[in-house]
């Protein structure tokens, strides 16, 4: 069994750096000083004029530690940073996929970066902002968002990791911005079941949603009215915005990529089991920019905008990824 | 909430994740701290059964925690053993019959070291942990969001799945598949016992229940309001629980509920609460927990927590 232990008391009263960033916020900045005036009260343990490192660490069996924290200073990521327990071979940045896929994939996401870490690779785990335990509304997501925050994540795993390999795992709409990031790095990337189409992506989204509502016995709104009225189109109980509808189909995998040549590790998580063909095609673009690289299809027989969380597969997937990760890290 | 309470609304800066130790591994919890003169009350979180994080169905959790903290309410949620961030080695299948009891027992136990009470909310698989849990060692208040009444879905299920339906299943490459998997082996366990338990209510003369009814849920629910603890029950219009719960108040859950008088809540939301797959759905059940939490922490507030 793990041991674990938080490294700050907690604070359950409203503390004078919760209420400046409140405040902050909300436009109304305190003075310079004002903090450090509180030091001294006995209400914490944090130094004059900084946040609090508000993290918690649980040691695994293997000496290894995992670190729960909020990142950033304005608009603040929930990240579970995996360290290894011995001497670290290299970094990798998980983004995780959004809308339904977010829950789906979560638990084969935490099982990827425990079984990298006990092999000396360093995870950092984040979730983007309107996501679970982020701050920010969900209907405010983009992809430029999502790029902004995973790029964030990937700033601090390389400060933690100077000099290292930092390769890039992306799930479905998330495998967008993880080649972005790997491509402006030139690091080695992962795509698991990418969306090659977001456009195509969005229309299944709203498919998915008029079926739910049949169910339902509701005829469901049209999604341009919907927008008009508030702003948001609800998809399966999550609100989504104008901008993040709107992505447009020439964003692509391969574009996102920029001129940098990096390995690339496809899986193609469907009910067939071979590549379906606009990975064929994906293969084949990544390929004319001189990417090297691997396939692998693993069998999938629920269709993700309906299942809720899913553990299988989940060992295939994680060992194969392990595996080439490790050859390149 | 008014345009007034949205600016006290909490966020991420009045947060902190925390491990808490359990007997089956380190729970990570996130804690939202009060955004108003705190009432000495923490509200926990638990959530449905699956693999998802704490933050909840579509971040049902964080919405309700990050109002509540306009009450002078702290919370946490928490992720179950083996679940998302948390330590330990999680069950391959939730059972209603076996609520994470431990897990929350570790959680409660932690807020009261902070000197703080506990009022809890479960959602489906975590309300059936919450009531199994305050049926035995107490809390302030418990809300049961969209409770299933019963114990295994195949004893739900039964009048829409009739016995011929699983014999039919039982052909010899079915009874080999499921003798070489131990997964399956112990799934066919859980099936028979359910039908065996379901046999043996069907037959009870005097039961003013359904078949499939929970004897833990009637039992737990009758022993959290002896204690007198208020309990408030949300369910979705079109959730079939909503269904088997109508129909359970007819027999002795309703007796129980009569009992209690005015320490049980009934509300109904539009949609489908299971899942909470609609917006106006998850907002209206925030605004009835809110509303349910500041009814009992109101009197702390105006007395100062005392």
């Amino acid at each position: 069994m793990a041991r674990g232990y938080d490294v700050t008391p907690m604070l359950l009263q409203p503390s004078p750096w919760r209420e400046r960033m409140r405040r902050s916020r909300l436009g109304a900045v305190g003075p310079v000083g004002e903090w450090a005036e509180q030091k001294g009260t006995g209400t914490s343990m944090i130094a004059a004029g900084s946040p609090p490192e508000s993290q918690a660490v649980m040691v695994r069996d293997d000496g290894g530690t995992e670190e729960v924290a909020f990142l950033g200073d304005e608009a603040l990521l929930f990240g579970c940073l995996h360290i290894p327990a011995g001497e670290v071979r290299g970094g990798l940045v998980i983004c995780s996929p959004i809308l339904a896929d977010f829950g789906a994939n979560y638990q084969r996401e935490v099982n990827l970066a425990r079984h990298l870490a006990a092999d000396g690779v360093a995870v950092q785990r984040f979730h983007p902002r309107g996501t679970g335990h982020s701050d920010g509304d969900a209907a405010d997501l983009t992809l430029q968002s999502l790029i902004d925050d995973a790029t964030q994540a990937f700033a601090h795993l390389r400060d933690r990791l100077p000099g290292r390999t930092i390769a890039v795992l992306g799930t479905r709409f998330s495998a967008l911005v993880a080649t972005r990031v790997a491509g402006a790095h030139g690091q080695p990337l992962v795509l698991w079941e990418p969306v090659t189409d977001p456009q195509r992506y969005i229309k299944e989204g709203l498919r998915a949603r008029a079926v739910n509502a049949m169910r339902s016995g509701v005829q469901p709104e049209e999604p341009a009215d919907e927008l008009a009225r508030r702003g948001f189109v609800d998809l399966l109980g999550i609100p989504v915005g104008r901008e993040l509808l709107g992505t447009a189909s020439d964003v692509g995998l391969a574009a996102e990529l920029g001129e940098q040549p990096c390995p690339v590790l496809l899986v193609q998580l469907d009910q067939r089991d071979e590549l379906r063909d606009d990975y064929v095609a994906l293969r084949e673009q990544l390929q004319s920019r001189r990417c090297d690289v691997t396939a692998h299809c693993f069998p999938l027989a629920e269709s993700w905008w309906f299942v809720h969380d899913r553990l299988a597969p989940t060992e295939a997937v994680v060992e194969a990824t392990v595996r080439w990760l490790l050859a390149r890290l | 909430v008014t345009a007034l309470d949205q600016s006290s609304v909490a966020t991420a800066a009045d947060e902190q994740p925390v491990f808490v130790e359990s007997p089956l591994g380190h729970l990570l919890a996130v804690v939202t701290c009060p955004t108003a003169p705190s009432t000495g009350v923490a509200v926990v979180l638990l959530r449905g059964g699956g693999w998802r994080p704490s933050s909840g169905p579509r971040r049902t959790q964080v919405r309700l925690a990050r109002r509540l903290a306009t009450l002078g309410v702290s919370s946490v949620r928490f992720s179950y053993h083996g679940v998302a961030e948390s330590g330990g080695e999680g069950d391959a299948v939730f059972r209603l019959d076996q609520p994470y009891v431990d897990d929350l027992g570790a959680v409660a136990e932690w807020v009261t070291r902070q000197g703080l009470r506990s009022i809890l909310v479960g959602n489906c698989f975590g309300a059936r942990t919450a009531l199994s849990y305050a049926a035995r060692s107490g809390a302030d208040g418990i809300a049961l969001l969209v409770p299933p009444l019963h114990d295994f879905e195949v004893a739900r299920r039964r009048d829409r799945r009739p016995l011929r339906k699983l014999a039919r299943r039982a052909t010899p490459r079915h009874v080999w598949a499921v003798a070489r998997s131990p997964a399956r082996r112990r799934a066919f366990g859980r099936t028979a016992r359910a039908l065996r338990d379901l046999t043996v209510n069907s037959v009870s003369r005097g039961r003013a229940a359904p078949a499939w009814m929970s004897r833990h849920f009637c039992r737990e629910l009758d022993a959290t309001l002896t204690r007198g603890i208020p309990v408030l029950f949300v369910y979705g219009e079109q959730d079939p629980y909503f269904r088997d719960f109508e129909s359970a108040r007819t027999g002795e859950v309703g007796d129980i509920i009569r009992r209690a008088g005015s320490l049980v809540t009934v509300k109904v939301v539009p949609g489908r609460m299971h899942g909470l797959t609609s917006w106006e759905t998850q907002d209206a059940t925030i605004s009835e927990v809110h509303a349910w939490v500041a009814s009992l922490v109101t009197p702390l507030r105006e007395t100062g927590g005392r």
